[in-house]
Parts: C-alpha cells; sequence; structure tokens
C-alpha cells in the first residue's frame, strides 16, 4: 500500500471513531490537537486501525508513537 | 452465496427491510463471518423509519463493568439493533461493587429496565489456597458464592428492575492443569466451581449470562487479547468482544420474549439427501446406511428434541402433496415423525407466501418464524419477500446444519416452564378440540362437553416466569401491551391497591396451564384495568367471561363504581378491538392513542361454562 494510501484510510477511521467528517490527519498531530481524541478514543483508534489494516501493535509499538506521523510510518514498515 | 454482497443489491433495489434481514442472517451465521462493524456499515444507507419498523422494544441498560467497556458502546448498540431492540446503554467501569451497593443518583434517575453485572477476575477478594484440604476450599467458594448472590440481589433491589448476572471468564492459564481437580485451591477449577454454582443459585430478580460457550466457539487464542489487558483493561479482542455484544443482545432479547416460536423446514437436501419427487422412497438419502443419510437423520433427531421444549415444527417444501410426506408414510428411517409437524405445506406457490400460511395457522407472528432451506434461491426468495421471517444462513455440507442451528441460538429460554414442555402435547390435544368442535351441533353444547375447570390466583412467587413470559411473549389478545419485567410484576404483587390475577384452564382433552393474566389498579372508586392478556389458543372458550366475573367480584368486594380498560391498537391486536364492547362496556373517551371503556354499577356477572376454583 501507497503512504498516500494509508493516510487516507487512516484518516477515515478517524473520522469514523472521532465523529468528525471534516478531520484532516497531519503528520505532526498528536491527541493534544484534537480535543474528541481522549483515552477511550485512543483505545477506540488502535482497535479499530488493527481491525482497517489488518496488523497487530506490539504493547510497545504503540506507546512509542508520538504523532500521527510516526503511525503512518509503521504502518507502512507493518503492511509491506 | 454471499450474504454480505447481498446486501448491497438489496439496498440498490430499495429492499431496506430485507437488507436488515440478511444482515441478522449472515450475523449468527457459522460461514459468513462478518464482523458487527462490517455489518454496520453495510447498513448505513437504511432510513430510521426502517429501523422503527425492524425494532419491537425499546429499553435501557446499566452496565456496571469491572473492566473496560465504554469503547463497545457503539458495537453493542448495533448489535441489539440487529436482534430488534432499541437500546439505551450507559456505562460505568472499574467501580463495580461500589455502584451496585451505593448506585449514584445519577444512576437511579436513569431508570434503567436491565442492569449488566460485569465482573472480572479483578473482583474476586479472597482466592483458596492450594492444598488437599477440602474443607477450607468449600468454605471460600460458599463465601465467593454468597457474596456474588447478594451483590445480585441488592443491586435488584436497589434498581428495582432486573439483573443480568455475567458469569466469570473461564481462567485463562492453568499449570497444573489435570492435576488442578484432584486437589483444592487451583484458580482455574475455582472459577469454574463458582460459576456452575452461581448458574443453578435462584437468585432473586436475576438472569445468569455466561461466556463459556462462547470463548470455546471462537477458541481461546482468538477470544482473549493479553495486550489490551496490559495496555488499557480490555480482556476481549475485537472477535471475542463481537461475539460477546451479540450474545448479550440475545439473552436479553430472548427475556423479552423474542425468540422464535416455529422452525419451518425445505424437505429435500435439507430433511432427507436428494429430491423425493426424482429418487422416490428408495432413492433419498435418510438413516444410517451411507454417511450422508447419517448427516441428515441426526439433524431430523435435532429438530425433534427442539419440540420437547416448546418448539412448534412447519414444512414448507416445493413438491407434489403425496410425494412429500410418502417418506414419513412409508419409511422406518425418518427420526421425525408426520405427528411432530404441526403445518405441513408441499405446493409449488413462492415460500414467502406459504410462510405468512403457516404464521396464521399457528396463530404467532410471522417474525417468531425461522426458515431453514438448503436452496440459496429459496433463501433469497424469502428474505425479500418476507423479511420478518429468520432466515438461517444454511451451510453446504449437511454434517454441519445442526451446528449451524444450534450456533444461532434462536430458541432460547432463560427460564423454561411447564407450558414450555407441555406445549408439543397441547397442540396435539386442540387438533383433538377441533375435531369436536367440527362434530358438535352447537357452540354451547362444545362448550359444555369441554368440562373445562379453571384455577384463579393473584400472582404468586412461583407463577412470576411464566406470568413475564406471556406479559412479553403476548400480542394478539393484549389490550394495552404493556411490557413488564418479573422485577415489575412483583410491585404489581405487593400493590395493596391492585389486583391482579392469573388463570389456568383444563378441560377433558389436557391441560392449558397457565393461560391468562390480568392486573389493574383501584383509583378513588374506580378500577383501571392495566393489562389483560390471553393465550390465543383459548379464545371463545369463555375466560374472557370468567376474568370479567372476577374483576366484577373484586370490583363489589371493594366497593368499586366503575370498571375502566382501555385499548391501545397496535399492528397485531386487532382481536380485541371489540373485547370490552361486547362485555357491555361504554366507550368514553377516544384519541389517537385508543380508546376509552367504562361498566358502572351495578355489575352484571357474565356466563360462561368453565368451573371455577380460587
Amino acid at each position: 500500500m501507497e503512504k498516500v494510501e494509508i493516510k487516507e484510510n487512516l484518516q477515515n477511521v478517524f473520522r469514523e471513531v472521532l465523529d468528525l467528517d471534516d478531520l484532516v490527519l497531519t503528520d505532526e498531530m498528536t491527541a493534544k490537537d484534537v480535543d474528541e481524541w481522549d483515552s477511550l478514543a485512543h483505545i477506540q483508534l488502535i482497535l479499530n486501525i488493527e481491525r482497517e489494516f489488518k496488523v497487530k501493535f506490539k504493547t510497545t509499538e504503540v506507546f512509542a508513537l508520538k504523532n500521527v506521523g510516526e503511525m503512518i510510518e509503521l504502518l507502512e514498515q507493518k503492511i509491506s | 452465496m454471499n450474504l454480505l454482497s447481498e446486501i448491497k443489491v438489496l439496498l440498490q433495489q430499495g429492499h431496506e427491510l430485507s437488507a436488515i434481514s440478511a444482515a441478522a442472517s449472515v450475523s449468527r451465521s457459522m460461514k459468513n463471518s462478518a464482523q458487527l462493524h462490517e455489518l454496520e456499515r453495510a447498513l448505513k444507507p437504511v432510513s430510521s423509519s426502517t429501523w422503527d419498523q425492524w425494532c419491537q422494544r425499546s429499553i435501557k441498560i446499566l452496565c456496571l463493568s469491572g473492566e473496560t467497556f465504554q469503547h463497545l458502546a457503539k458495537t453493542m448498540k448495533f448489535a441489539f439493533k440487529l436482534e430488534r431492540i432499541n437500546a439505551e446503554i450507559h456505562f460505568s467501569e472499574y467501580h463495580l461493587t461500589t455502584d451496585a451497593l451505593h448506585p449514584s443518583s445519577e444512576f437511579i434517575q436513569f431508570k434503567p429496565d436491565y442492569v449488566l453485572l460485569h465482573p472480572t477476575h479483578q473482583e474476586i477478594s479472597q482466592w483458596p489456597e492450594l492444598s488437599l484440604d477440602s474443607e477450607s476450599y468449600f468454605a471460600d467458594l460458599k463465601a465467593q458464592v454468597e457474596h456474588w448472590k447478594k451483590l445480585a440481589e441488592t443491586t435488584h433491589s436497589n434498581f428495582n428492575c432486573q439483573v443480568i448476572l455475567d458469569l466469570f471468564a473461564p481462567y485463562p492459564f492453568s499449570s497444573l492443569a489435570t492435576g488442578e481437580w484432584r486437589c483444592f485451591g487451583g484458580s482455574h477449577r475455582f472459577i469454574e466451581d463458582l460459576n456452575a454454582n452461581l448458574r443453578t443459585q435462584s437468585i432473586t430478580g436475576t438472569q445468569i449470562h455466561s461466556i463459556d460457550r462462547l470463548v470455546r466457539q471462537v477458541g481461546e487464542n482468538l477470544f482473549w487479547d493479553h495486550r489490551m489487558w496490559v495496555q488499557a483493561k480490555i480482556s476481549m479482542s475485537t472477535v471475542g468482544a463481537d461475539a460477546y455484544c451479540k450474545s448479550i443482545a440475545r439473552n436479553i432479547g430472548a427475556s423479552l420474549g423474542l425468540s422464535k416460536k416455529c422452525l419451518v423446514l425445505d424437505l429435500d437436501n435439507t430433511l432427507w439427501g436428494g429430491v423425493i419427487g426424482d429418487v422416490g422412497v428408495e432413492g433419498i438419502q435418510i438413516g444410517t446406511t451411507s454417511a450422508e443419510g447419517e448427516a441428515y437423520s441426526r439433524f431430523q433427531t435435532y429438530i425433534s428434541s427442539l419440540k420437547k421444549h416448546g418448539v412448534l415444527l412447519a414444512v414448507c417444501s416445493k413438491n407434489e402433496e403425496t410425494n412429500a410426506k410418502e417418506p414419513f408414510l412409508v419409511s422406518q428411517d425418518l427420526p421425525l415423525k408426520l405427528d411432530d409437524i404441526d403445518v405441513f405445506i408441499a405446493n409449488w406457490s413462492a415460500k414467502s407466501q406459504n410462510l405468512a400460511q403457516i404464521a396464521k395457522s399457528l396463530n404467532i407472528g410471522i417474525d417468531a418464524l425461522v426458515f431453514f432451506d438448503d436452496n440459496p434461491a429459496e433463501r433469497m426468495e424469502v428474505i425479500t419477500h418476507a423479511p420478518q421471517v429468520y432466515t438461517v444462513d444454511a451451510p453446504e455440507d449437511p454434517a454441519d446444519y445442526i451446528a449451524a442451528l444450534d450456533r444461532c441460538v434462536l430458541f432460547e429460554l432463560i427460564q423454561p416452564t411447564t407450558e414450555d414442555f407441555m406445549r408439543a402435547k397441547q397442540y396435539e390435544q386442540q387438533r383433538e378440540r377441533s375435531k369436536l368442535e367440527l362434530s358438535s351441533g352447537d357452540y354451547s353444547s362444545f362448550l359444555q362437553s369441554l368440562s373445562m375447570q379453571a384455577q384463579i390466583q393473584g400472582f404468586t412467587p412461583n407463577d412470576m416466569n411464566r406470568i413475564s413470559q406471556l406479559i412479553n411473549k403476548t400480542n394478539q389478545f393484549n389490550v394495552t401491551t404493556r411490557r413488564y419485567t418479573e422485577a415489575d410484576c412483583e410491585s404489581w404483587m405487593n400493590n395493596k391497591d391492585a389486583f391482579t390475577l392469573t388463570v389456568r384452564l383444563k378441560d377433558r382433552f389436557g391441560d392449558h396451564g397457565l393461560i391468562a393474566v390480568c392486573m389493574g389498579e383501584k383509583k378513588e372508586n374506580s378500577i383501571h384495568i392495566d393489562t389483560w392478556l390471553m393465550s390465543c389458543r383459548v379464545l371463545k372458550r369463555g375466560v374472557e367471561e370468567l376474568v370479567m366475573e372476577q374483576i366484577i367480584q373484586w370490583a363489589n368486594t371493594h366497593k368499586i363504581e366503575h370498571i375502566k380498560g382501555e385499548y391501545l391498537p397496535t399492528k397485531k391486536n386487532g382481536l380485541v378491538a371489540d373485547l370490552y364492547s361486547k362485555l357491555g362496556f361504554q366507550k368514553i373517551d377516544e384519541s389517537s392513542k385508543g380508546s376509552l371503556w367504562q361498566l358502572s354499577a351495578p355489575f352484571q356477572l357474565p356466563t360462561h361454562y368453565i368451573k371455577a376454583s380460587c
């Protein structure tokens, strides 16, 4: 999967979970930037991303991520 | 046939209800492993008015959980919607004991219809020590059983509603393995013993839900997510959580009276191998002479076991009737007998139409039917033109038929009653009564010849199961269609200003069991009849007059001047639109919701041919 496609699909997951139809993802984005992205939403995001992309994150992997950009890179690695 | 892709086609054709029906079929299917979120996404175009047509109950659930559950809110709500229930669900996590024993006013004001208690192993306060001493182990076990029983009962009394106690998840590890059962105090065994005890305890206002079967079916490796436990205190994987949400929705659905009542079966390649019209009785595969035949025999045996707890059976086959019946009449190898079949239809009409006819003959709603047919084209026809019927997504191999049907959990009984076990026999007895009626001269002499006897009582604790079962299942002879839980019925029983009555009816052919429920409240010098329902099987036998007689006697004892009753029309209760009018009531008010009827003193006792004892 191309990086552009990953970002597009990831954006759809974020939009669905956070219930924000016009959310646009940026590489630098973190939970602090979006009100709706609380701890519960965070769990749902991880679960939904795993389901959408058919991957499984290791406990250590998830906690090491600093922002959306790193998530996209991690997904790129796991899918290839 | 891939049902999931059929959903899209159905939506394009504008068959929204059928799309939901197909999704309901997929959600219990063994083959199409679509998850709830995929089905939810597929059904996104469905309008809210179609969902209103599909949903039959609205309830509020308070979920008190020891682990993180809030993330399941959307999935759980959708699982309920597929089961025809509009559920408003509130969650509270990590404070199960406090929330149950000392609920906040916010929770009390929410007025839930159900409180779901979902404890985890963390909530076990005292684990036993590993030893060879049985005495201290069983003391520890007893203490835990008592603790959870008390917690559930206190929750019930705090919220005055039905409690669902989720049994503990099987303990995931057991290093001792078989040795755990040859000593005492192992955690795996402790949880199994605790669950086994809670399952059979009599706990006031509480029903049990258990995931052990689900875990076995899904498999432990797929059901649990140990990473999610350490990250977020979530025990179940998305696959496990999906199975859980469906199971809870079904369990509550069964408690609301939404379990199905009749299984309708095709014949060719469903109950035997081959097409009877082509190969004749000698050519069909049934019995133990071939593997294929054995698969069908086992299926027939499973189906006849359903009769034992009150499920009705019907046949709907595209065949000449003589051909269709021949195997039943000629062959010794069929476990199912013709007598086991309550309605037998073999013709060349569309099955969707026949299903409507079957529902009518049995006097049940078409939504209480389950349809099992090996032919995907027939299944699609029924989904499209009779979406209210539950169509099983039948697997291709007949050896898998039993598991496919059983896993659908369509006929669950939360608390089986004597009436459930008697139902098969009762339908047989009903056929005898009908024969007598046809041969009798006039109706009164028929009624007298039945030698009917009735036992009338107020609500008693022993009858609560059957009473709430009737209140939640009865749709036709039901003037107000008010649904009450067992907890509500207890309130009626204890209300000093209310009258409650149940009627048990017997005649010379057999015992109908408890078939009528009526209750009402005294308000100044009037009685308001809140609920009056009856099983259609005993329509026009005089039970209507018998109940009226009881109400009048209560009215006279309590110096009542007026007896009032409402008729609230629904799609299913047209039968009783003129009940009050026939009993001599006057209509005193009418609105868009329904009509209000009144009978004033002095009251005349109606006549009937039933010998009553109170």
